[in-house]
């Protein structure tokens, strides 16, 4: 049936987050993200040691902001100089970054650079994992990464007794 | 090198009866995942929640949105509602997913204001009488950052306490 009637489907809200991770020339790690929502944008950059992946330097703005007040705190960053990307750290950044003196903008941007970092990692080693050339290969590395991956029952492909592990013989 | 970029992007559109309709997308590297959420307002209470994982690992992401069922009747909000998504979207399913699906969720609350703020402002409200009424009758806005923190900069200049 031809659309003779469109609703009102205008968004009235948006976000956009943009996160990355790179090497610098140095051997240290630099993350960055952006955020852009109806109410405000900001931006984010900080730089991780290696392989220590402690936070050596921080800076971040917030450039619109519903209440101008939002754009004072960016101080509030260089507590998260000194921190170890690692176990604990979402915590560690929601107390000290976030919470009622703190704020959540750049708590959940610091987690989200984090995050680029970790799968930066983890890239690279998919990529030569993916790279089988035929299904013989392919089912060997699953078995791989399977029978050496710590993370069991992190998600659905490394749950005991899936398909995926039955299949395998895993 | 490593090189590693995400995005992430949220929609949020209104609909019948108080339904909050939330798209989301996040494309990466590794992973292209799709969500659609409809949340039910004042309540926010999850009433559908859909997933399409479009690029994957294993052969068993695709089936990870299936847990999003679970999802349905959770009330969005309160300070365990990350960890409750965490363990159930992300170790049932995927955690990338489950990272979507809390960022969706979490527009449900700024779309209702902006929905809110729009109209306010449309009657001649000035934003800092809104503010300043938001946090007058907004429990859950007080003390949710510095910002918005008592006796902070922004309570000061309009003269507001709780």
């Amino acid at each position: 049936m031809a659309q003779t009637f469109v609703n009102n489907r205008i968004l009235c809200y948006t976000k956009n987050v943009h996160a990355g991770a790179i090497n610098l020339d140095n051997g240290n790690t630099m993350a960055r993200v952006r955020v852009d929502n109806t109410f405000l944008s900001a931006e984010l950059e900080m730089e991780v040691k290696l392989p220590d992946l402690k936070i050596v330097s921080i800076n971040g703005k917030i450039i619109r902001a519903f209440a101008d007040e939002c754009k004072n705190h960016a101080t509030i960053l260089q507590k998260a100089v000194g921190m170890r990307v690692g176990s604990g750290i979402t915590r560690m950044v929601r107390e000290t970054i976030g919470g009622s003196n703190g704020c959540n903008i750049f708590a959940d941007m610091i987690l989200e650079g984090c995050n680029a970092l970790i799968m930066g990692f983890t890239v690279d080693e998919l990529d030569k994992q993916l790279a089988a050339e035929s299904d013989e290969a392919f089912g060997q590395v699953l078995v791989d990464m399977l029978e050496n991956n710590p993370r069991i029952a992190s998600c659905i492909a490394f749950t005991e007794g899936n398909d995926l592990r039955k299949r395998l013989g895993v | 090198m490593f090189e590693f970029t995400r995005s992430k992007s949220i929609g949020v559109e209104k609909r019948e009866n108080g339904i909050y309709l939330v798209h989301g997308f996040l494309d990466d590297n590794v992973y292209t995942i799709e969500l659609d959420v409809k949340v039910k307002t004042p309540e926010l209470t999850i009433v559908s929640s859909k997933g399409y994982m479009k690029r994957y690992t294993t052969p068993e992401c695709p089936k990870a949105p299936s847990i999003l069922d679970d999802t349905v009747g959770l009330k969005i909000g309160g300070s365990d509602f990350d960890a409750k998504i965490k363990k159930l979207v992300g170790r049932g399913g995927c955690r990338h997913l489950a990272d979507l699906f809390i960022e969706c969720c979490n527009s449900v609350l700024p779309a209702v204001l902006q929905g809110q703020w729009k109209t306010a402002r449309s009657n001649g409200m000035s934003k800092d009488d809104f503010i300043n009424n938001l946090l007058t009758n907004e429990s859950a806005l007080r003390d949710r950052c510095i910002t918005y923190s008592k006796g902070g900069d922004l309570a000061k200049r309009l003269g507001v306490s709780w």
